[in-house]
């Protein structure tokens, strides 16, 4: 052992501390409730099992972020993109059934455009979609290809919109996208809607290979492309 | 409004300035109770600690720094938790891939280094509580070896040899492949 090692060591542990995020509420939001909490009469009877009081963390939107979380023995991993969180070792019950995204409805690719909030793109790679579908009013466009290849355009927020779930053995491959992280899951798994209003998870169904990434403000999910050097080359041929 | 200033007027019942000094160490606080073990609970833990702290105030030494002593509750208050849900105090932290991207169009070259940051991370998460402890302080949250001691309630020294052993122990799982 030498000590310029542990240099070295110090100086990557510093860096990769740099790089854990840890979420946490706006400073002024903590400040207010422990002021609350103070201005009550003491002493405040407090039994066990507290509320938790729950996440709202203003959170980086375009991060990719590892999450270890722990139970007991088991460890799941929690990987984010531009609005989608995928579970690694979670895998989930299977939907029996398809279920559908809120507010979804065919649509003509003129009035996706019209109603999206972000500026829609098309794969060259792919050309013209079959079909076109938007939901949750505009915040999700669907388009879709035969042989089961679909791309979801949405706009991606603080708090995922879709939840991917994996069995432990399985692992997404991290990849780069138009100067963003993305995700390569090369096996089918589970599919879910994560409700806006409280995050509820509504399984929507057993998803194919998928990519996904996010650039800017806009979350991409391409399925159905089962080969991932493929796959990136549809990606990136987004106009 | 330094925090002594901040301490004193709080102590004088300025509510004002105690919200001042929660919302100055409020991100550090989250920092250490996730990275020592709080999880998803961090929160909880955190809002205790600054209750804690407001009604202990009076006994803190008004010449001593606040933050390390603050950290200590906040430490305190972690280990109460874990202890009371009877598990290990586990790292709990996400790994934020805003990560430098060395070339935009090589996924194998930014997938290694992501590769390597993740073993590392997880070498410090089995790492054994005490070194684990000593480590994340010094270098996760960044605190001098007199803060770590602090905040752990342990002598300077523990916190060397303590420090000195996790990297032993980080060298010999993931170090000589580290650049």
């Amino acid at each position: 052992m030498t000590s310029r090692d542990d240099r070295d060591l110090e100086a990557e542990l510093l860096a990769l501390g740099d790089l854990l995020d840890v979420p946490a509420p706006p400073p002024a939001e903590t400040a207010a409730a422990v002021r609350a909490r103070l201005e009550r009469p003491e002493p405040e009877p407090r039994p066990a099992g507290r509320v938790p009081a729950r996440r709202r963390w203003g959170l980086i939107a375009v991060i990719v972020a590892v999450v270890l979380a722990l139970a007991a023995a088991a460890t799941i991993w929690v990987v984010r993109s531009t609005g989608v969180e995928i579970r690694v070792g979670d895998p989930g019950r299977t939907p029996t059934a398809t279920a559908s995204l809120p507010a979804e409805r065919e649509a003509t690719l003129e009035e996706a455009r019209r109603v999206a909030p972000f500026p829609l793109r098309l794969p060259a790679e792919l050309g013209p979609p079959a079909r076109v579908r938007v939901a949750e009013w505009g915040r999700i466009v669907t388009m879709t290809w035969p042989d089961g290849v679909r791309l979801d355009q949405f706009a991606g927020g603080i708090s995922p919109m879709f939840l991917k779930r994996m069995g432990g053995a399985d692992w997404p491959e991290e990849l780069v996208i138009g100067g963003g992280s993305g995700w390569w899951i090369a096996k089918p798994h589970v599919l879910s809607y994560l409700t806006r209003q409280d995050g509820r998870e509504v399984p929507l169904r057993v998803a194919d290979a998928t990519l996904v990434w996010g650039e800017g403000e806009v979350g991409h999910r391409l399925e159905g492309v089962k080969d991932r050097d493929r796959a990136l080359e549809v990606a990136r041929s987004l106009r | 409004m330094d925090d002594e200033e901040a301490v004193a007027r709080s102590l004088a019942g300025d509510l004002g300035a105690y919200e001042a000094l929660v919302a100055r160490y409020s991100a550090l606080a989250h920092r250490t109770a996730a990275m020592l073990g709080a999880g998803d609970e961090a929160e909880d833990v955190v809002q205790e600690a600054f209750v804690k702290a407001y009604r202990h105030l009076a006994g803190f030494r008004r010449d001593a720094p606040f933050r390390p002593w603050l950290l200590r509750i906040v430490a305190n208050e972690t280990h109460n938790l874990t202890r009371s849900r009877g598990r290990r105090s586990d790292l709990t932290v996400r790994l934020g891939a805003q990560a430098p991207v060395t070339a935009p169009d090589d996924p194998e070259g930014s997938a290694v280094a992501a590769d390597r940051r993740t073993r590392l991370l997880e070498a410090v998460r089995r790492l054994p509580e005490r070194e684990r402890e000593a480590v994340v302080c010094r270098y996760f949250l960044q605190l001098s070896e007199a803060e770590t001691a602090q905040v752990l309630d342990c002598p300077v020294g523990s916190v060397k040899s303590r420090t000195h052993r996790g990297l032993a122990r980080l060298r010999e799982e993931v170090g000589h492949d580290l650049a």
